[in-house]
């Protein structure tokens, strides 16, 4: 039996707008400490990971370990129902072909009840161990969609250079070139809008704006988004939650010299 | 539905397919393509070929990713319209072969071409830009001058043809030529001059010494017996073969090619050496792989029919995909058919088996990487990010089945879904009783092509599924009844002189006037 409840349902509902344009199809697996699902988007390009923890639910139980096969674009659906400041409690039983999903406006004592059809999907998990990265980098989520969504209008491949004491972002596309350069800096009285940078070694690596693109749509989790880069790694972009994170690790680009 | 193997004695056996597909992504609409969404590979597997051809893939620049140019065990070549967008648009596939496979050889690409101009300019570095007639190393050669460079750009900017050379000294030119559909005399020019250019790109390098196979939609029938409409025009439906229609109608058959309003026949009858008209087979260079193995005695062997007159149920069609190979391949040539009961299009895929002959091979030269290949061309070069995990780190990527399923996939693509199945929802027309009220239909949102001459276009009322018939079925009085005692089915016309008039015709679908099962003659106004 699983019954898990958000304070609201509004972070689900923006955990899963985080990454339903990439994946579809998605393995939730619910087990004692949380919930994980993992998924690979169709050209096997980005990876998403989520865990959402214990804590940052209301109320949490597990019993047994479930997984749960869903359509992203069909929970989303149902996820729209749902008014942002109501409850949602998700519920399934041991060996479930539908969950359950409840939404409760306290105030109003409105009840809104939907049930979304599972499915078997055959898609392996696997567990990421640390990796090693050359350089790691916090920023404030909002910026890095800002520079994403820019220099995306001009190509379809976005340079990220890091050196000690920058962050450039490059595009060079048919109608012109742009590029962005940050540097760190310390806000005292925003810490969010801080800039944090450490770099064991320079990086020079490019990506699909499709992807940056589809990554960004995470920013509506958190007001950080952490980056780490490697040459040798897919580079990973993760924004915390409360308790856990949504990741994304992508491939880059590679040089057409092979 | 069946698709013929190849002939596999010696495993060197090459297949050569082309598909007019009518819209890339709308193929995955269909049965069996729709159970592979959107694997190329697993449809090219299913046609057991090796150098495949798609005409009118309809993407756009934002639409080729890598599921489209860069398929595992393919090399990907496309051109697509340098303006306009979602509009005609030509790839084509090789099959990449292990280096000892026996037909690895012959399917070495050694250079890829965008257009027939060698106009078209080439990226090879980031800032190194080439034109193909400008570098021998890159081009393919056999270029024709006798247009303007601005012109010939021209005829090469709607991403009608893409030419590849084999390590077997054969090079493949996949088209799709322009129909000029709306029959303008502006239209009727570019279309001859795109087929002149083409075809004597076709000479240049046959006297090269190079084997062409020229391939896709050619918009052009070569003969009498390859159109129904011409036959059923000429009133020689009644005849049971081609040899003996031709034979008795020797002279319609060759007014047919000559035809001056359709200059078109008799250029690509110039170009056949198996031409029914010795003149012009003289100085022909290729053959037409299905009518030679096919033989010419058999009719209806259509390749593409008209969905808005609902033809391809009666089979009352035309040619005009072609396989050309050069004459000198014609011992090659083992095997060669349509494949009509392919859905997906309004046309169907062709194919050709040919067995190449070893003499022939012999790669004089280290291929260069034809940086015209799509990933190149459009950039697509992405790492995979499951190998990456892996690179050198088996520890970190441990997978763990979420079933009982042990084995390690890494990198499989296969994602098993298994659907449970929806209710069926009940019908609108179980709630409604009455059904007087006169309420206009429209019953078709499908775009109509509309032609002066012709008296009515008509057209198959698709938003009208069976389930909500009843409801609107009294709206014009009962149908009257066909010469087949039939319901006649309600149409709407699009001509100018009855804009949106409804009319009744007879439901069965169009064919040859003799044929007592194709629609018959009803018509009459609502």
């Amino acid at each position: 039996m699983l019954e898990a409840k958000f304070a609201e349902a509004s972070l689900f509902k923006r955990i899963i707008d985080g990454f339903k344009d990439c994946v579809s199809l998605v393995n939730f697996q619910c087990k004692e400490d949380g919930i994980i699902a993992q998924a690979v988007d169709d050209s096997r390009v980005l990876l998403v990971s989520l865990e959402i923890g214990v804590e940052a639910f209301q109320e949490y139980r597990c019993d047994h370990p479930v997984t749960l096969g869903m359509d992203l674009g069909s929970l989303s659906k149902i996820l729209r129902c749902g008014n942002n400041s109501d409850t949602l409690t998700l519920i399934a039983d041991d060996k479930p072909d539908s969950i359950l999903l409840l939404f409760e406006d306290t105030q109003r004592e409105r009840i809104a009840e939907y049930s979304l059809k599972l499915m078997d999907i055959d898609a392996d998990f696997l567990k990421i161990e640390d990796l090693q990265y050359d350089t790691t980098l916090m920023m404030p989520s909002t910026e890095f969609s800002k520079v994403v969504k820019d220099l995306s209008q001009l190509t379809d491949s976005i340079n990220i250079m890091v050196t000690k004491e920058t962050i450039k972002f490059v595009a060079e596309g048919e109608i012109g070139t742009g590029s962005v350069i940050l540097k760190p800096v310390m806000d005292m009285e925003k810490p969010a809008e801080s800039i944090k940078l450490e770099m064991d070694q320079p990086v020079d690596l490019t990506f699909g704006a499709k992807y940056l693109l589809d990554i960004v749509k995470g920013s509506a989790l958190s007001d950080r988004i952490g980056i780490r880069l490697s040459s040798e790694a897919p580079a990973l972009f993760q924004f915390d939650l409360s308790s856990g994170f949504l990741q994304f690790f992508l491939a880059p680009k590679f040089n057409d010299e092979e | 539905m069946h698709i013929p193997p190849k002939d596999v004695v010696d495993g060197d056996c090459v297949r050569i397919l082309t598909f007019n597909v009518n819209g890339v992504r709308t193929l995955f609409h269909y049965k069996p393509f729709h159970d592979w969404t959107p694997s190329l590979t697993k449809t090219f597997n299913y046609f057991n070929a090796d150098i495949i051809t798609f005409q009118e893939l309809k993407v756009s620049r934002e639409n080729i990713d890598a599921k489209l140019g860069c398929i595992d065990g393919f090399h990907s070549f496309i051109s697509i319209p340098s303006t306009k967008k979602s509009y005609s648009g030509v790839g084509v596939w090789v099959r990449k072969y292990p280096s000892g496979h026996p037909l690895s050889p012959f399917l070495t690409v050694l250079k890829a071409e965008e257009g027939i101009s060698g106009y078209l300019p080439i990226k090879l570095t980031k800032n190194c830009t080439v034109r193909y007639r400008d570098d021998p190393s890159i081009g393919i050669g056999g270029y024709v001058d006798t247009l303007e460079e601005a012109d010939a750009l021209k005829l090469d900017s709607e991403g009608r043809c893409v030419m590849i050379e084999l390590a077997c000294n054969t090079v493949v030119i996949s088209v799709y030529c322009p129909a000029n559909s709306t029959g303008t005399d502006e239209g009727e020019l570019f279309r001859c001059h795109f087929l002149r250019m083409l075809f004597q790109r076709v000479k240049n390098l046959e006297t090269m010494g190079k084997r062409v196979v020229l391939m896709g939609d050619l918009n052009v029938c070569r003969d009498l017996i390859d159109s129904a409409d011409a036959i059923q025009e000429l009133g020689l439906g009644s005849y049971k073969g081609g040899c003996e229609l031709e034979d008795k109608c020797a002279v319609q058959a060759q007014n047919f090619i000559m035809d001056h309003s359709k200059p078109h026949r008799r250029f690509l009858n110039q170009l056949l050496c198996d031409s029914i008209i010795p003149e012009l087979a003289q100085g022909g260079l290729l053959l037409d792989s299905t009518r030679f193995i096919q033989k010419r005695d058999r009719l209806k062997m259509y390749t593409v029919w008209n969905t808005q007159k609902n033809t391809r149920p009666m089979n009352f069609g035309s040619r005009i995909d072609f396989i050309l190979v050069s004459n000198k391949l014609q011992q090659s040539i083992r095997d060669s058919n349509i494949l009509p009961d392919v859905q997906g299009s309004d046309h169907c895929p062709v194919y050709t088996d040919l067995r190449l002959d070893s003499a022939l091979t012999g790669v004089t030269m280290s291929p260069k990487i034809p940086r015209f290949e799509a990933k190149y061309k459009y950039n697509l070069l992405n790492h995979n990010v499951m190998s990456m995990f892996t690179k050198g780190k088996s520890k970190t990527l441990t997978p763990i089945s979420p079933t009982s399923q042990a084995e390690s996939r890494a990198t499989a693509t296969a994602i098993d879904v298994k659907k449970r199945p929806a209710s069926r929802t009940s019908s609108i027309d179980s709630f409604f009783k009455s059904s007087k009220q006169p309420k206009l239909v429209t019953p078709s949102n499908e775009p109509i092509f509309m032609t002066p001459s012709q008296e009515c276009t008509i057209t198959v009322p698709k938003t009208l599924k069976k389930a909500t018939v009843p409801f609107f079925k009294n709206a014009f009085g009962d149908p009257p009844l066909c010469d087949h005692g039939e319901e006649a089915t309600l149409k709407t016309s699009k001509t100018s002189s009855n804009p949106g008039k409804k009319f009744w015709i007879c439901r069965r679908s169009r064919g040859d006037d003799r044929n007592k099962e194709a629609s018959c003659k009803f018509f009459q106004w609502a």
